[in-house]
């Protein structure tokens, strides 16, 4: 059976780094774009609020990004395939770091913006933002991308 | 096509009967096979051991049914017909001694007979005379002689050799082949005997009618081969007497006084093999017969089916030859791949030790991994297995009631495969038995399947290494094979393999895919040519 191009290397890599690509610039751009006209902002001005933000989206995303490339790396062992409990604990443990991620990501956010008096549903959107890029796009890309051997083992993979 | 015919004599021929059904099994035999055993000794325990493997083999070749491709896919390829009951006994009735069966006391009492049931006398000795042959001949086949010559055409199993044998047209139609030893007892006294001329060859059903036969004669002679720990002292039976019995020392001298008796008398051979072996290893204990004697197996019963198959392939030849004799042997006391002799044209045996080398380890690889792997799949629920070869050829709901014959758990389907499996265990068991200490036999290591390092057995007491803690045996179970490929380079195959037909059920479907998977393996791990077919 021929494999499958998309969860070989370096296909894979490059996808990922592609659809992170796009997804960060779509909630960093058009979602960036919205926040930017939403909040009313005490201190900072839009572009510094907006770099920010963008800044801790792309520090995610770089992060995330390392994460599947190392479940990429792992899962193309030849060793993977004789311990998929280890290769599905690895990925619940990385999928763990992600929501982690995500979080701390809010939280330093939180931080950062404490004085501007951003709404519960701005930082919401925010932490949706953040979620997406950590735990959703290592779902999804592990989801399509992952090497044959472990390509069944992220959860919800049929 | 020709009926081919595979008739066992003796322990040494159910024994080289047994290692012609694993090699069938491992798709090396002909499309069609019928057998048949000989011996009187029916609770002999290599003829129990036989009798019970066949029956396995037919269960498993109806459990598998349908092959991905039958040029790759060869397991079972030989459809093994046999007649019941199986085995000839010879005797009709259990205690029988050579006096009986003659009829000795009878022929004494009656004035025109006494003169010879004299000469019978003299002929046989008093312990020969009554001995109960229920355990074999022990050693002396001027008894089988005997009572062999006068079967009876209309009992089975010979009804249905005679039957075939009529429905043959032409010379040579009929392949028989004899194979026992001829240092023994039963086999020494069968193989003369059907050889023949007038027994089979040239017996009136089998006459074509310008005096060439329907039957083409072919023989595997088995010269000694091994030996056995003999009794300190003479067994001896209840009322005291020395029990007649065999000892290694006899086979050599039973032997030339055999092959001198050949060489005179003409038999009706068309093809023979003589095959032995200097070796002389241990294969058990002393028993002159009954469950006690259930040898190891020994690499000259494989030498001895290939003989069998060498025999069977050749094309039909309907023209009266001159008999042709075949022999080999070893250039070095190691019995390796390339020491097997399996084809009678020598620019063939390269490629056909290839096949031969092939379809063993690809059976050995597919028979542990069947056994081990496959188990371990099944007895996890659907939802518990991520093995990528495992989900993308199973894609089911256990949920949903209408994918439950999509599930090879299924009590149908697991059925299926556990019948391959039994007959796949008995498999290893019999291949890591060839495996012996002295380390001249160097086809299959033992210590690279199984865990105990005692004999295995075929009953499943013998405990199989796990693949997943013993992740390399897979790459060196040939003999001679170091840091070989591994466990993740057969997952990596079974992964890659492509089982086509859609309507396979899912039991085929399993049992073809650890098939495929293990014929790619061992090619690749082991260095093997694939054979390359015309289409």
């Amino acid at each position: 059976m021929p494999q499958k191009l998309n969860r070989t290397a370096p296909t894979n890599y490059l996808l990922t780094a592609v659809a992170g690509a796009l997804l960060w610039t779509a909630l960093a751009v058009g979602l960036g774009g919205y926040l930017g006209d939403e909040v009313s902002l005490q201190v900072l001005t839009t572009e510094q609020f907006l770099a920010l933000y963008r800044m801790a989206l792309g520090i995610v995303l770089v992060l995330t990004l390392v994460n599947c490339f190392y479940w990429y790396y792992q899962g193309s062992r030849p060793k993977a395939a004789v311990n998929l409990a280890g290769a599905r604990r690895l990925w619940d443990v990385s999928l763990l770091v992600q929501t982690l991620l995500a979080i701390a990501g809010l939280v330093v956010l939180v931080i950062l913006l404490q004085t501007e008096g951003l709404s519960i549903g701005n930082f919401a959107l925010i932490f949706g933002a953040l979620a997406l890029l950590t735990v959703g796009l290592f779902w999804i890309a592990t989801l399509f991308a992952s090497p044959p051997a472990v390509e069944y083992i992220p959860r919800g993979k049929r | 096509m020709s009926t081919n015919y595979l008739i066992g004599i003796g322990g040494t021929g159910a024994r080289v009967v047994e290692a012609v059904v694993h090699a069938c099994a491992a798709g090396l035999g002909p499309d069609e096979l019928n057998i048949f055993l000989i011996d009187p000794d029916d609770s002999n325990g290599n003829l129990s051991r036989t009798k019970t493997l066949v029956s396995d083999y037919q269960r498993g070749r109806k459990a598998f049914t349908q092959r991905n491709d039958e040029d790759r896919v060869r397991l079972f390829h030989t459809r093994i017909e046999t007649p019941d009951p199986f085995v000839w006994s010879i005797f009709s009735a259990r205690d029988t001694t050579l006096a009986t069966y003659v009829d000795l006391d009878n022929l004494r009492e009656r004035a025109d007979q006494r003169a010879l049931a004299d000469f019978i006398s003299v002929l046989f000795t008093g312990a020969e005379l009554e001995t109960v042959l229920n355990e074999g001949f022990r050693g002396h086949p001027s008894i089988g002689a005997v009572v062999m010559a006068t079967h009876d055409p209309g009992q089975e199993p010979w009804k249905s050799f005679w039957d075939d044998v009529k429905q043959c047209q032409g010379p040579h139609e009929a392949k028989v082949f004899l194979v026992g030893s001829i240092f023994g007892g039963t086999g020494a006294a069968g193989i003369p005997t059907f050889a023949a001329p007038e027994m089979i060859k040239f017996k009136p059903d089998a006459n074509v009618g310008d005096g060439s036969s329907k039957v083409l004669l072919g023989g595997a002679l088995v010269l000694p081969y091994f030996t056995f720990e003999s009794p300190e002292t003479p067994p001896i039976t209840a009322d005291g007497r020395q029990e007649m019995f065999v000892t290694p020392a006899d086979f050599p001298i039973a032997t030339q006084a055999a092959l001198q008796f050949y060489h005179e008398k003409k038999l009706g051979f068309d093809e023979v093999y003589f095959i032995g072996d200097s070796l002389a290893q241990r294969v058990g204990k002393f028993s002159h017969g009954s469950l006690r004697q259930d040898n190891r197996a020994h690499y000259i019963e494989l030498v001895s089916a290939l003989a069998a198959f060498d025999f069977f392939s050749q094309p039909h030849d309907p023209a009266v030859a001159d008999p042709k004799y075949f022999y080999g042997c070893r250039e070095a006391r190691v019995v390796d791949w390339k020491a097997l002799l399996t084809n009678r044209d020598a620019n063939k045996v390269a490629e056909r030790q290839n096949e031969v080398k092939l379809a063993l380890c690809t059976m050995t690889a597919f028979a542990y991994m069947l056994a081990t792997e496959g188990e371990a799949v099944l007895a996890a629920p659907h939802g518990e297995v991520l093995d990528a070869w495992y989900k993308s050829n199973f894609r089911l709901d256990p949920r949903r009631a209408e994918d439950a014959g999509r599930n090879p758990r299924e009590a149908k389907q697991r059925a299926s495969i556990e019948m391959v499996e039994i007959f796949g265990r008995k498999f290893l068991a019999w291949i890591a038995s060839l495996d012996e200490d002295s380390g001249e036999v160097r086809l299959i290591d033992r210590h690279k399947l199984f865990a105990d390092t005692g004999e295995p057995d075929e009953n499943g007491a013998a405990r199989l290494l796990a693949p997943r803690e013993h992740e390399a045996v897979i790459g060196e179970f040939v003999k001679g094979t170091q840091r070989g490929k591994r466990l993740e380079d057969f997952l990596r195959i079974l992964r890659e393999v492509q089982v086509e037909a859609s309507s396979m059920s899912p039991a085929n479907r399993w049992i073809n895919l650890f098939y495929e998977a293990a014929r790619e393996f061992c090619a690749t791990a082991y260095n093997i040519p694939l054979p390359i077919r015309p289409r």
